[in-house]
Parts: structure tokens; sequence; C-alpha cells
């Protein structure tokens, strides 16, 4: 199993794309910076923002989205975890599934028709791996072939994103792998608890603020000779990247205004940063992808406590921060798509926890999603090995989103993934 | 083209320590490089810094360890980085925390704290020792019973989570999977030899307002099922029926099964392989040839997963491990970024607040900006590392970092940053330097290697700078090293060429 990182396609494609290493370097240097901001101006205009949330460990989808029509089943599978059918929120009005009450702050959204459930997601031959199963979505392939060495969006990025806006795509906490391809331009920023970019400056000796220009001439002096060790490039182009965005990152999260009241803990900081960078105008940042986890779902034990508590926080940041977007005018071009590496077991274990399972729902929220259940129900009396089988293919969610959202044609959604994948229809 | 005495021996002590100064590395050249590995491996031979504080502070300015917290561990483990004479014990226990990555993100319950403690005290005992008895100890270690849920794994209703990281990362690998060395149904067997291995209940109570309970001895808080059934609780919850892993069966425990790994082919050279190229690409270079990593194995099998013995054998007989290829290949993690330039300029750097405990101005939220939060891995895989050090935001988070080492002036012991005349002394530098000399000096003490002709330029350049960004004479006197020398320092460290190593 080959996983996700840009580490490997550095190395496989370190050959291949030495030469072509030398141009965004050189463009980069004559690109003045009025340039780059008459560029991200055009970008920005109408540019529509993709919010990708993972919840990293497996989130267990019967727990999240509750098979009412098949309950006693549920219910007998899960004796000690089951939660009780009279606490279960209708969705869309079904009687066949409906919604965990921990997530209870996001019903208004899908109550005004927002919230799409792409059910029971998967791909054949499971790997019950979390790092397989990340890898497999994070790269769009579960053939473990080494075809695909890059992330999906990073892939969607390089062929269709900026390639000269250091913040095109942006990693709450750091750059997932979903991000990476070579061309594709990512920073990582990391969230402090008032949802700023606390450390994301350049610092200068504070005593000698006239010497602070030439520090930042000698950084920003470029390697002429092209060191061939791994990584040299990329920690050159990074911080190059890294100096040219400290500052609007700052004026936008300095610029920030808002009403709403984010929950406290790092997943709604991150979500709030989010918003920051998103929402900007002056400078406008023109992100096209902004990309968050909100880890601790693999629930081998105490589930009854745990994941009500993260699927609290995930949905009480989640509605602030879908409240935040539509108070700036951000909802209509905002996309947020939630999905995790694997569905868990349909039956509880002794520890009252659920082991690794198989299909997955995926989510996706925004104004333009037609809210809904999509793909059939899953069904628990059709097993494969204890889990869930799966109805559709994960990358049909992607398919849809470059489709739907990004506006790509059908072939070029399949030059992303390396396949023909259908369109779901969950977005208008 | 063959690289010279001096840059291997610059090389080993990067990668087998933190790092050497100039001068150090040239007394190691002075004693040859197998009297010098051999100081690095045993290094249980070389007295310790009597400077080291031998337990973290707690805020009651001793060592209470109800009171332990996670900076009071974090700050204690800094300190002996910075200050060990034994740096491949160090380097060690890092590697083992993130190959037997546990978090305090999950294991925050009472007593979580000090388990994390008690952990690093195992990888720290056996560091360079016997990989058998370090798979051991974890399967005793009560924060890996915790982490990974072991101590609700009972039996008729196994947790599956210890048995399945133990072999898809611990001690044999994904690759190890899909070769065929182990399936899904020899980690469901695996987890009823674990069945029982647990935390004993109610026996180290934690006092109001503190984390952790009394008890200072981890083998009272854990409980192992006998070998013959008893009364005990264990005994009660081990399940004492046969068990077929890898086509063997027998009534198998935890510490069996760690036996069968290593001793039954094919799995014992699945391991060899797994520990012997992780070792590798930790201190050598990445993707190593089909050939070295046979090499590593052959080594494992030999001294029978001897870690001291693999680690000389690496730095003493394996010709990859000073290759072209090899040097400054990696990418520094986030704690050897910090603790070597913290070690190679001189500093003193509070790692503390007052009292002893709390927090300094060097700290594990230092850390954490670049990526690395100790005791906090993202996941039971360890840090992901390589490339993803590399981000705008860590990127600048070193930078920065770098930027306080120079910035640093307090008269304060212990808190005095950089000693710029003992830093300028070792260097052989003086009033009559020329800005090169400085360069070139700062250059092969911080990145160990040639920079570019632009980039060198460049930096003296900046060193002649006046405020207005003309180029003027240069004299290193009082004024200039308060500024422009720090203001190089810094540089040297931000720039690209000093994240590798």
């Amino acid at each position: 199993m080959s996983k996700t990182t840009r580490r490997d396609f550095i190395k496989t494609g370190a050959g291949a794309v030495g030469a072509g290493l030398m141009l965004p370097v050189i463009n980069r240097q004559a690109m003045g910076a009025t340039i780059v901001q008459q560029l991200r101006d055009d970008l920005v205009a109408d540019n529509k923002i993709l919010v990708v949330v993972e919840l990293a460990g497996g989130n267990d989808p019967l727990n999240t989205i509750v098979p009412l029509q098949q309950y006693d089943i549920y219910a007998s599978f899960r004796s000690r975890i089951a939660i009780p059918r009279n606490q279960v929120l209708p969705l869309y009005g079904s009687t066949t599934m409906g919604l965990t009450p921990h997530l209870a702050a996001i019903k208004p959204i899908a109550d005004a028709g927002k919230l799409a459930v792409i059910q029971a997601c998967h791909y054949p031959n499971p790997n019950l791996s979390h790092d397989g199963s990340r890898s497999i979505y994070r790269i769009g392939d579960p053939s473990n072939s080494a075809t695909l060495q890059t992330g999906w969006i990073g892939r969607h990025s390089a062929l269709f994103g900026s390639r000269a806006n250091a913040l095109d795509t942006v990693g709450i906490g750091g750059v997932n792998p979903t991000l990476y391809a070579p061309d594709a331009k990512i920073a990582g920023i990391n969230a402090d608890a008032q949802g700023n970019a606390g450390g994301y400056l350049f610092r200068t000796d504070d005593r000698y603020a006239g010497d602070r220009n030439n520090q930042l001439a000698a950084m920003r002096v470029i390697d002429e000779t092209q060191s061939t060790k791994p990584y040299a490039d990329l920690a050159e182009t990074t911080e190059l990247d890294a100096l040219s965005s400290a500052d609007s990152v700052a004026q936008a999260t300095a610029a920030y205004q808002s009403a709403v009241t984010y929950p406290t803990n790092n997943f709604a900081y991150g979500l709030k940063l989010i918003a920051k960078l998103a929402s900007s105008t002056a400078p406008a940042l023109g992100t096209r992808v902004f990309y968050i986890s909100q880890g601790g779902y693999d629930t081998h034990a105490d589930q009854v406590t745990d994941q009500p508590i993260l699927h609290r926080a995930l949905a009480e940041g989640l509605k602030a921060f879908y409240d935040d977007l539509v108070a700036h005018n951000l909802a209509d071009r905002t996309l947020i798509m939630i999905w995790s590496e694997f569905g868990r077991r349909v039956a509880d274990n002794a520890s009252e926890g659920t082991d690794h399972g198989q299909a997955n729902n995926i989510y996706c929220i925004g104004n333009r999603v037609r809210g809904g259940m999509y793909g059939p129900n899953p069904n628990l009396t059709d097993l494969q090995n204890g889990n869930l089988k799966h109805n559709l293919d994960f990358r049909d969610v992607y398919s849809t989103i470059i489709q739907g959202w990004f506006g790509n044609s059908a072939a070029e959604a399949a030059q992303v993934l390396n396949g023909n994948f259908n369109n779901l229809g969950f977005l208008s | 083209m063959a690289v010279s005495a001096y840059d291997r021996m610059a090389h080993l002590l990067r990668r087998a320590a933190f790092g050497a100064r100039p001068d150090e590395i040239n007394n190691y050249l002075r004693q040859g490089f197998e009297a010098t590995v051999d100081q690095l491996v045993n290094y249980e031979n070389i007295p310790e810094n009597p400077n080291i504080p031998a337990q973290p502070t707690t805020r009651d300015g001793g060592f209470d360890i109800t009171l332990l917290d996670v900076d009071n561990i974090t700050s204690w483990w800094l300190d002996r980085m910075i200050f060990t004479r034994r740096p491949l014990q160090e380097r060690m226990t890092v590697f083992w925390h993130d190959h037997f990555a546990t978090a305090v993100s999950k294991v925050n319950v009472p007593n979580g704290i000090k388990y994390l403690y008690w952990q690093n005290l195992t990888f720290r005992q056996h560091g360079a020792g016997d990989f058998r008895a370090l798979c051991k100890a974890i399967n005793r270690d009560p924060a890996m019973i915790w982490w990974l849920d072991n101590y609700l794994n009972v039996r008729g209703s196994p947790n599956e989570n210890y048995a399945r990281e133990l072999k898809e990362i611990f001690m044999l690998g994904l690759d190890a999977f899909f070769a065929g060395g182990y399936t899904e149904p020899d980690v469901q067997q695996a987890a009823r030899a674990f069945t029982g291995w647990g935390i004993r209940r109610g026996v180290d109570q934690p006092p109001m307002n503190a984390p952790n309970g009394p008890i200072t001895d981890p083998n009272l808080v854990v409980e192992i099922p006998p070998n013959t059934p008893d009364n005990s609780r264990a005994a009660q919850r081990h399940d004492y029926g046969d068990k077929t892993v890898f086509g063997v069966t027998r009534n198998f425990n935890g510490d069996d099964i760690v036996d069968l790994i290593l001793d039954k082919e094919p799995q014992r050279t699945f391991a060899a392989r797994m520990i012997g190229k992780k070792l590798f690409e930790h201190f050598a270079y990445e993707n190593p040839e089909e050939r070295v990593v046979d090499h590593m194995a052959a080594v494992a099998l030999r001294h029978n997963f001897n870690i001291k013995l693999m680690l000389r054998d690496l730095f003493l007989n394996t010709k990859e491990f000073y290759s072209e290829r090899a040097l400054h290949s990696l990418i520094k993690w986030p704690v050897y970024y910090v603790v070597s330039a913290v070690r190679l300029l001189q500093a003193a750097v509070p790692t503390r607040g007052l009292n002893g405990a709390g927090r300094g101005q060097l700290q594990n939220a230092t850390l954490e900006a670049m990526g690395m939060m100790l005791l906090n891995p993202p996941d039971v895989f360890g840090w992901p590392g390589k490339e993803e050090w590399i981000t705008t935001s860590q990127l600048l988070a070193r930078n920065n970092l770098a930027n306080l080492l120079g910035a640093i002036r307090s008269a304060t012991p212990g808190a005095t940053g950089i000693p710029m005349d003992t830093v300028l002394t070792t260097g052989g530098l003086n009033v009559n330097s020329t800005a090169e000399q400085v360069v070139d000096y700062f250059t092969d003490l911080l990145v160990q290697r040639r920079l570019a002709p632009n980039v060198r330029q460049a930096l003296v350049d900046y060193l002649k700078k006046s405020d207005s960004g003309v180029i003027g004479a240069f004299t290193l006197n009082a004024t200039t090293i308060d500024k422009k020398v720090r203001g190089l320092i810094h540089l040297l460290l931000s720039r690209p060429e000093c994240q590798n190593f």
C-alpha cells in the first residue's frame, strides 16, 4: 500500500519534472506584487470555495444517520450503544433514516434543505486499516496501483487552480495529503484560540526594526544553483510562499468582523479562521479550497461517551460556521464536504464501541446543495464480514463536486480522477 | 564524488546526535570513526551531564508525581536533549515515541500523564537495547494499554485494536500484510492472546486537583494474566483457549505473540525488514534500494534484533549511510531543528518558568507550531513528517524560533540566549574577520554545507547593509555583533538550506 504523500511524488517525479522546476521560480521572480494582486482580484470575483472536513478515525455512520426502517435489527446488533428510537431526529420527513440527536445543531440546515447525505459510499475490497483506507480516499484510487500518487484535490488544483496564489489552497493545521500535487499551491496555517493565524508572520529583531527589510531581502534570495537534495525545492518555494502570504493573512484576520459566536474547541477555531480568510475582501485572498480535520472518531471503546462529544463539537462548529458564511454573503459560493475513511462494524463490541468497518456516508452542506438522501439506504441484513456494503463509489461524490461545484466538464473530472464516475446531482 | 572524512564525521554527528560544531567535529576526527561510533552507541559508558534534571519538575518545585503535567515532562525532555552527553539515547527516545506513537489527546484520563512519563522512561531504558524486550515492555505499558483500548480487551469479546497495530505498525508493517505475512484472522486470534492485559481498577486514585494518583511503579497499575488461571480479575478476563496465529495453534498470551513474530519464519524476516528499513530511513535516507533493506534485515537477524548492534553496523559498516545520497537528504524534525540550533549555538534558553515548572521561552508549544507537539502525535502512525514538516506556517514557526534565539538578551542565568563572545571565540572570529569569514563560519556551524554563491553573497551583503539598504564596509564589533551577527544567525537558521540535515 502506498501512502499518499507529497514525498512520494517528489521522489518519483524528481527526474521527470527536474527541468520544469525552473519555471515557477523564474515566474515568481518576474511577477511583481501588483500582478499577483491583480490575478487574485480576477480570481476572487465569483470563485467557488470548497471546505473539506475530514472526520479522522472512522466516524460510525449508523449512530450518525440511524436506520429507522431496520431499527429493531440495528438495536439488536447494538444492545450497548444503540441510540434510543425516540431520540432519533426526523430527517427530511423520512421514516426510514433519522439523525442522531447529537447533531441537532445542524438540523436547521437540513430542514432548510441544505444538507445532502450520500449514503453507503466506499470501494470494492475494503481496506480496514486507517492508513490504507484514508490513503485511498485521499488519492481517490482504491486499486493500490502506483498510477496516482497525489491527492485528488491537489490534482484538481494543479490543473484548474491558481499557480500564482500562495493561498490557492489552505490546510488548517497542516497540508493534508489530499491537497497535494507538485503544481498545486498550498499553504498550511495553524489557528489559535481566537481563530487567528497567530504565528503566521515573519518576525525580526524588535531592537533593529530598520534592519527588517534587509533580512527579508536575504530570505527572498533563491538558490541559483538549484540544489538536487530532496525537499530543497519544496522548502524554497514554501518559504517564499510563507513570506508572500504572511502579510495578507494578517490583514485578513485583522479586518474580520462577525456577530457569530463559535464554540471553544480546536475544530471551531479552525472553522473561524476559515471564515476570516474566506470573507476577506481587503485583501481578497482567492482561496478555492480549505481543509480541516476533526480527530477522535476511532471509537473502539466507550462510543456512547465519545462520539456524542465529537458530534456536538462538529455540529455546533459547523452551524456557527454556516451562519458566519450567511452573514458574509458566502453561503451561496461555499460548499462543505464531510468524509471519513471508513464506517464501523455494525455490531458493537463488549467495550461499548465499534471496530473498523466498510461503507460510510459522505455529507455535503451548502446553499447550492439539493438537500436529501442519496443512494439506497444501507441494508443491515446484507452485510459483508459484519460490515455495511457500499452502494456508491466515493469517487462519484468527488466527480459530482468537480463538475457541479467547480464547473468542470465530465472529461475534466475524469482526467482528475483517472476514470469516469457518476454525477450524483446533489448540487444545483 | 568522494565525501571527505570531515563531511562524513559531520554527517554522523548530525544523524546519530544533534550535530556538532566544527571544533567538535575535528576533535572526533582525531579519535576516529570507530571510537566515535562506540561513544555514541555505547552511551551508557559516558558520564551524563550532572546538570541534567533527573526528573521533571512539578509546580511545587520538586517532583510530585500526582502533580505531573505534560509541560513538566516535555520541558524536562527538552532539557535532556539540550544538555545530554548521550545524544543517541535521546534520538532513540524520540524515534520510539514516533514508532509506538501514543498521544495525550486520548491518554488524558486520570493518571494518563503519568503513564506517558513512564512510557518515556521505557523508551529511554530500551532505546538501543533489545527490540523484543522493548515490545514486551510496550505490551504492559499503561499508556499503550489505554491508547489502544487493550484494557477493554476481554475473553468472549476481544478488542482488536492493539493486536492489529502491533502487527501493522509496531512489528511487521503493512507491507508484510500485503505480502501475506499476516492475515485478518491472525489479528483476531492475536487479540485473544492479549485479553485480560489491562489496568487495575481503583488502586491509584488521583487526589483532588491533581491529574495522577500516588503510585510510582507502573507494574502496580497494570494487570497481566498469569500463565495458570487463578482468581485474579486479569485471569478471569483472559482467554486461555487455543489460538491459531500464523498457522501455529497454542494457548498463546501476549508476550508469546511477540516471540512468535520474532522467532517464526517468515514473520521474523518481515519484522527484520520493517525495523531495519525504518532505522535506515530515519538515520540515512528515504526509499532505500532493495539491497539496502536486505542488508539491514540481515543485520537485524544476525544480531537477533539488538538495536545497538544494528545501529553500530549502520554507522560503521553500511557504506550507503555515508553516501552522497544520504548527506543532507532528510528534513529536520522540529524537535531536532530546535535542539540542534540551541546546542550548536551554546545557547541558554529556559524550557521552564518560575518555580522550575510551567512554561519557558522554549516549550512544547514551540514545537507544536512546527507540527510536532511532543507526547501528542496525530495518531498511532506517528508524525507523517518528511514533506509534511514543510508548510508555510510550520516554516514560519521555525523562522520565528530562530529569531527568538537570536533576540534573547537576558541577564538571568539560564536565560541568557546565545553567548555571542563565546561563539565568536569558538569560531576563531575577531575584529579582523571579514564579512565573508563570518558568513562562512556560521554556515559551517549551522548549515554544514556550501551555500549557492548568490545566497552566500546575499548574506555577506546583509552584513554590510545599512538600514537604508546601502552596502558599506563591515567590521566585527559590539554593534555589528548585536545587530548583524545575531541577524545572520536568524537568517541562516531560517533559510531553506538549513531545513535539511
